[in-house]
């Protein structure tokens, strides 16, 4: 299946791409995307940015425009993923 | 304990300056040692010298009514966002205790002219601005600039006085007493809720403008206070929260919060906003032509735009803040960067909170929706949702109380009282402050905070960043288990941390660092220690004492004025109707039952939700529970 990721903010920066679709084996968790196919996807140097983001909470995941309630989210076909970093605000 | 009397500590000027303006007189005074030791100063000072010098009942617009502002002994060091100006007066919209808070470079001026704080009172005879140059303080005619925007103010009072004064003054919306009208300085930072404006205009007060002829703060122990300093500053670069609000200012979670159930829609019916897109932070950043930032603080959150299409072409503005965005925008269902940031040019210019504004045009367009008003009450206007033209037009209208801007001009619930056939349903207020861009549906330690903030629907008072952040820990925003605490724990720390004048984004990029809110409290007491000498602030629990103790004062002089549990309320569409798009989906809020979980963390009365003599000794507030007692207003 396949899965759109979107890198908002300074995640594009870091990984110089603003998107991109990912083909994915049926019934993966977000876990197991980020794990073993961004580093595919993107190479291990900068797939471990992007992880180690989300891991220490810098980068916030949301799966179709929704906050996941954490990463063992399972992923269907055309589903968005959208890595956001962390933002406050008034 | 009283608020003036002899004290010398390092880090203060030693000096509050009382402006009478009936009489004309500036008299300088001591803040007594008591003051400076129990409320430590900004939040702290404005929460005692008001509960001391107002009596209750007093009408707000009245020449009896008193406005204090303050901020920190850390102002004017080299300290990180510790510069804020603190706005502390009884509301004329609330009608009860208000706080609202500022940035710019007002504060750090006064401190250097040599005082640690304001106290207006009185009623000027005519239009009056008071020039403050060091000692001397003058009381001048200020007709010729009544009438104006703050642009016009600061040009014209600065060729008057001096050209690098800082003014914090008012607009139009003040001097027409728009209930909503705020104090804006010279940068157009804004002590923005509560309708302080309005208070200064029923004063004849248009402006005060300083100018110090020093940069100089005395501290203590300024070797360890650099250490400090320098600690702070690694702080804020390492950061996970610096970056987003250095490059986009609060602008920067505006599409994330809408993901997260917030930024609610349409009045707070939360329907889907079409094109919520446009709020990303790839779209707003080709807007930002410049970075600015208040004094001694690199956050620098505020961001200038630039329109380069479409009719508002041509404008150069200070960004709309998260909450703008919002309050011109989802909530109206506007998706017009634009046309908000020409509505947020305006609230600028007139003195106008672009938060009630916003929601107050929100509410009337449910009613043009529901049909409870018509074209013949609108002035002809259509008020359909998400027409950015009409938010604009009424943005003036309210400023200048023009034709159903009069009546959106006393906020949403008088507006509905005097509209009457239902629309009492649709104001969307807490204690008549009209709710900002959080759901409470969606974060219920959050929006317990809305329902029992002493200033009423506030998202400044207890902004919970366990909640929304999941900082320092990930809390579960739906339920409502140990939510009374939470509630408590976070308005306490705000507190904690506004009695040393700290600001609440300083506070998230802080605490989202250490992830500890106990480390932060050290870093601050530190400083503080540094900087003034005083043993007391050693101790970072000490931070959090005083906290909880400005926050029972506040809900005592509440208290004072009649306000009860009743008073503790949420619409009823936020209690009954529940959230109808994801994650928040099927949501209500859950009022008794998060109050009495509240009433009981704080050791208030359940019944009343006033503090009981037990908790007030147990913070150091005897004198007040003996006030309260004696005018029966003190659980039994």
């Amino acid at each position: 299946m396949k899965i759109y990721i979107e890198f908002l903010s300074w995640a594009s920066l870091k990984t110089g791409r603003s998107w991109m679709w990912l083909e994915v084996p049926g019934g993966i968790k977000v876990r197991d995307l980020l794990l073993k196919e961004l580093p595919n996807a993107l190479g291990q140097d900068v797939a471990k940015v992007i992880i180690d983001s989300i891991l220490n909470g810098t980068l916030v995941v949301l799966v179709n425009g929704y906050a996941i309630p954490s990463l063992d989210y399972d992923l269907n076909d055309g589903d968005k993923i959208y890595l956001q970093p962390l933002a406050a605000g008034g | 304990m009283s608020s003036t009397g002899s004290s010398k500590f390092y880090g203060y000027k030693g000096k509050i300056l009382r402006l009478d303006l009936t009489n004309k007189k500036a008299v300088k005074m001591e803040p007594s040692p008591e003051l400076v030791r129990n409320f430590i100063s900004a939040r702290g000072f404005g929460a005692k010298i008001l509960w001391d010098e107002m009596k209750p009942g007093t009408d707000p617009l009245s020449p009896e009514s008193k406005v204090v502002i303050s901020w920190s002994p850390l102002t004017g060091t080299t300290a990180q966002s510790f510069h804020r100006v603190f706005v502390v007066f009884k509301s004329p919209l609330t009608g009860g205790y208000f706080r609202s808070v500022g940035g710019g470079f007002f504060a750090a001026e006064m401190k250097f002219a040599g005082y640690d704080g304001i106290i207006i009172e009185g009623r000027a005879e005519k239009p009056t601005y008071v020039w403050i140059h060091d000692d001397e303080v003058e009381f001048r005619d200020a007709t010729h600039v009544w009438g104006m925007t703050i642009d016009g103010t600061t040009e014209f009072l600065r060729d008057e006085t001096d050209k690098e004064a800082r003014l914090l003054g008012i607009g139009p919306a003040g001097e027409r007493l728009v209930r909503f009208a705020c104090l804006v300085t010279d940068d157009y930072r804004t002590p923005g809720r509560g309708g302080g404006g309005a208070v200064w205009g029923a004063k004849n007060l248009k402006a005060i403008i300083v100018k110090a002829s020093s940069r100089e703060v005395e501290l203590f122990n300024p070797d360890a206070f650099d250490k400090l300093v320098e600690e702070q500053t690694n702080v804020y670069m390492k950061s996970p929260l610096f970056e987003s609000f250095n490059k986009f200012g609060t602008g920067g979670v505006t599409y994330n919060f809408y993901t997260l159930g917030h930024n609610p829609t349409y009045n707070f019916k939360q329907i889907e906003l079409e094109n919520i897109e446009v709020f990303k932070t790839e779209v707003q950043e080709k807007y930002i032509v410049k970075h600015t930032g208040c004094y001694g603080c690199k956050i620098s959150c505020g961001k200038k735009w630039k329109l380069t299409k479409g009719p508002y072409a041509g404008y150069v503005w200070d960004f709309p803040e998260y909450e703008t965005q919002w309050s011109f925008g989802s909530t109206c269902g506007v998706t017009n960067l634009e046309a908000i940031l020409v509505a947020n040019n305006i609230c600028d210019r007139y003195g106008v909170d672009t938060i009630s504004a916003g929601a107050a045009i929100a509410f009337a367009m449910e009613l043009y929706e529901k049909g409870i008003i018509t074209e013949k009450e609108t002035d002809g206007l259509k008020l359909r949702w998400g027409d950015g033209d009409v938010v604009i037009e009424l943005v003036r209208k309210i400023a200048l109380r023009e034709g159903i801007g009069n009546i959106l001009a006393e906020g949403t619930k008088r507006a509905a009282e005097i509209i009457g056939r239902g629309a009492e349903k649709y104001a969307m207020h807490a204690k008549a402050l009209e709710l900002p861009a959080y759901d409470p549906r969606a974060a219920k330690a959050h929006g317990l905070s809305y329902a029992t903030s002493n200033i009423g629907g506030s998202h400044m008072i207890g902004w919970n960043h366990y909640e929304i952040l999941g900082v320092p820990k990930k809390v579960d925003p739906f339920t409502t288990e140990g939510k009374g605490e939470l509630a408590k724990r976070v308005q306490d720390f705000i507190a904690g941390y506004e009695s040393a004048g700290f600001c609440a984004f300083g506070g998230l990029v802080t605490v989202g660092y250490y992830n500890d809110e106990d480390k932060m409290f050290e870093l601050i007491s530190g400083l503080l220690y540094a900087a003034t000498g005083i043993e007391e602030f050693k101790n970072p629990k000490y931070l959090w004492l005083v906290g909880e103790r400005i926050y029972n004062l506040e809900r005592a002089f509440n208290a004072r004025e009649g306000f009860t549990r009743k008073d503790d309320w949420v619409p009823e569409r936020i209690q009954k109707v529940p959230v109808p798009r994801p994650p928040a989906k099927g949501q209500i809020f859950e009022l008794d039952k998060l109050l009495d979980d509240y009433y009981k963390a704080r050791g208030w009365d359940i019944k009343t939700g006033i503090p009981t003599r037990r908790k007030l000794e147990e913070i150091g507030l005897k004198q007040v529970a003996d006030e309260l007692e004696k005018l029966g207003k003190l659980p039994s």
